[in-house]
């Protein structure tokens, strides 16, 4: 059986469709709070998890593969096989904050962010001196109380942003789901997750198309 | 993987015994290797760009590593030894990274061997077949071995003008991801052509059962260079066959080569239990030479940590106490003599005080009968 980590929530309702796609069918999904379902089948068994802890069940090897956000790849950097994009769970990473904020011209900037490496690493390129404070949610909150210049954060509508009386100030990169496999899963369970990875691969091409 | 109060301790010690026996049985020798080394020297060799040493500061303010890394330790050691034939060394030894905030995992516990050997096919084998033993002598053979060779990546991204000196290790590193993703979007922004850019793809997937996947590397290579690399991987792969252990090996032409660290064939060996890796290796003549001034250079570390955590829970190997021999104070003269003729027999025998003297088995946890004791002695 193949055990595979996937954010609950908006991802996990999208990779539940396109697991359909290829008769992988959960007719337990969305009917209660289990957090371990097996599908019909019993080929796939999906365990739900927090999304920025889907790169830690696949690194350790509980589970052999996994679905996550690119944010959240590129923030912790986990050593696993990153094997395909999805089409799913789309949104960007932006740098946020007040209408008419001229980040490229200021010598300082406070940063509030939960992607605290990727926030670094943006404006380390752009040689920019940047204070980073580390917010767990609700990040819009920092600059409307002063306590930053600006954020990065995910942005998917943009409505947050703009209840709040905030903009999309740069895109630093666009993000969407990746299919993540384990090292040594990907070796030796080979003959199972084969198949799986090429219908995945099909069925999200056929999605895209 | 929860911890838990069990054998880990016994494990260890188990695990140092056979893997020492093991390798003193293939002509290696034990050597000692130091705990410190200058930060500033450490660093110069380019050998790790993660930050994770740590670190102390001596009485006069100078920067020490604490033993970030097993091999540059004993080229260190080695570089003040003489040159010998048949040069060949293990060490058993932590070593210290800081990788996770909490600490937690910042003392690994390793073994390793290095031999000190020019370069031929049956030198790396030799090391390469150690390496499966070590794993098969403990009784674990659900594993699996990756070949590689330092050369064949790099000859072809050499090949490429598009991607400068400095890009090479980024191009690597989604090489050794599997990120195709990435590394398109990589290639396409700096113009690599079509042909260059799928033989790249390709690379990312060349892994697998060995004859098929050896054909499909010939079809990619494009110089000397990789073809080299391919007829070495192959030359190897005929003497681990004559070892017959080439039932555990398998090709992966994708994976990296750190920092520049090898520069031949390389080696992972997989467990799934451990989720990963649980040995690698590879030749690194040029460190070899830099450091220690020998002509070549090939070994592999073992990490202790994960191969106790898929060890079994249950072995009796675990255990060297043979016998527990309790004895009473007015008998102690008889059980001091009883003890050591035990211990002459090869039995290891652990004396205790107690109100009744007593000889137990300690697999069993039974008492031995007197005549049974006559047996084992052969009076």
């Amino acid at each position: 059986m193949i055990k595979i980590a996937v954010a609950k929530g908006r991802v996990a309702k999208q990779a539940v469709k396109l697991f359909e796609e290829f008769g992988i069918t959960f007719s337990d999904f969305d009917t209660n709070r289990k957090l371990i379902l097996d599908s019909d089948d019993k080929s796939v068994q999906m365990v739900l998890v927090k999304p920025s802890d889907t790169p830690i069940y696949v690194e350790s090897g509980v589970c052999d593969c996994g679905i996550v956000g690119k944010d959240i790849l590129m923030e912790d950097n986990p050593d696993v096989y990153r094997l395909l994009p999805l089409n799913i769970g789309r949104c960007r990473m932006c740098v946020c904050g007040h209408g008419g904020t001229d980040i490229k011209n200021m010598k300082q900037i406070v940063v509030a962010s939960k992607f605290v490496n990727t926030a670094k690493a943006y404006f380390d390129s752009l040689g920019m001196k940047a204070r980073i404070i580390k917010i767990n949610g609700s990040v819009e909150l920092a600059p409307l109380l002063h306590m930053s210049d600006v954020i990065v954060d995910i942005v998917e509508s943009g409505k947050t942003l703009e209840e709040n009386g905030l903009e999309v100030l740069e895109e630093i990169f666009d993000i969407y789901s990746v299919f993540i496999v384990n090292k040594a899963s990907l070796k030796m369970k080979h003959s199972a997750l084969k198949p799986f990875i090429d219908n995945l691969k099909d069925a999200n091409e056929r999605l895209l198309g | 993987m929860i911890e838990r109060e069990d054998n880990t301790q016994k494990k260890y010690a188990y695990l140092k015994d056979t893997l020492s026996s093991l390798y003193k049985k293939h002509g290696y020798e034990q050597i000692t290797i130091p705990m410190f080394v200058s930060y500033e020297d450490y660093k110069s060799h380019n050998l790790s760009d993660r930050n994770e040493e740590l670190k102390l500061i001596d009485g006069r303010g100078n920067i020490l590593a604490v033993r970030p890394d097993a091999t540059f330790q004993v080229l260190r050691t080695v570089s003040g030894l003489k040159s010998r034939e048949n040069e060949k060394y293990f060490y058993e030894a932590k070593v210290f990274r800081h990788i996770f905030p909490d600490y937690r995992q910042d003392e690994i516990n390793q073994v390793g061997v290095e031999s000190f050997l020019e370069e031929s096919d049956l030198v790396d084998a030799d090391v390469i077949n150690l390496a499966i033993k070590s794993l098969v002598s403990i009784g674990i053979k659900d594993m699996r071995l990756d070949l590689s060779h330092a050369d064949f990546v790099y000859g072809l991204l050499e090949e490429i003008e598009e991607i400068t000196e400095e890009e090479i290790e980024t191009a690597h590193r989604f090489i050794e991801q599997k990120n195709r993703d990435d590394l398109v979007g990589f290639l396409k922004d700096r113009n690599v052509s079509d042909d260059y850019m799928q033989r790249l793809i390709d690379v990312c997937m060349l892994y697998g059962d060995f004859e098929d996947v050896m054909r499909k590397a010939r079809e990619i290579s494009v110089n000397e260079k990789m073809s080299d690399a391919l007829d070495k991987i192959e030359g190897v792969y005929e003497i681990l066959k004559l070892y017959g252990v080439d039932e555990y090996v398998y090709l992966d032409l994708g994976f990296t080569n750190a920092m520049n660290y090898y520069s031949g064939i390389m080696f992972k060996i997989y467990s799934i239990d451990a989720g990963g890796e649980v040995i690698n290796g590879g030749r690194y003549d040029r460190l070899a030479k830099k450091i220690a001034s020998r002509s070549g250079a090939c070994g592999f570390s073992q990490n202790l940590d994960v191969t106790a955590q898929i060890l079994e829970d249950e072995n009796d190997s675990f255990f060297s106490v043979d016998y527990i021999l309790k004895a009473s104070e007015r008998n102690m003269k008889n059980a001091i003599m009883l003890s050591e003729r035990l211990r002459d027999r090869g039995f290891n025998v652990s004396l205790v005080s107690a109100k009744e003297d007593m000889l137990i088995d300690r697999k069993s946890g039974r008492e031995v009968s007197a005549a049974e004791i006559r047996k084992i002695l052969g009076v």
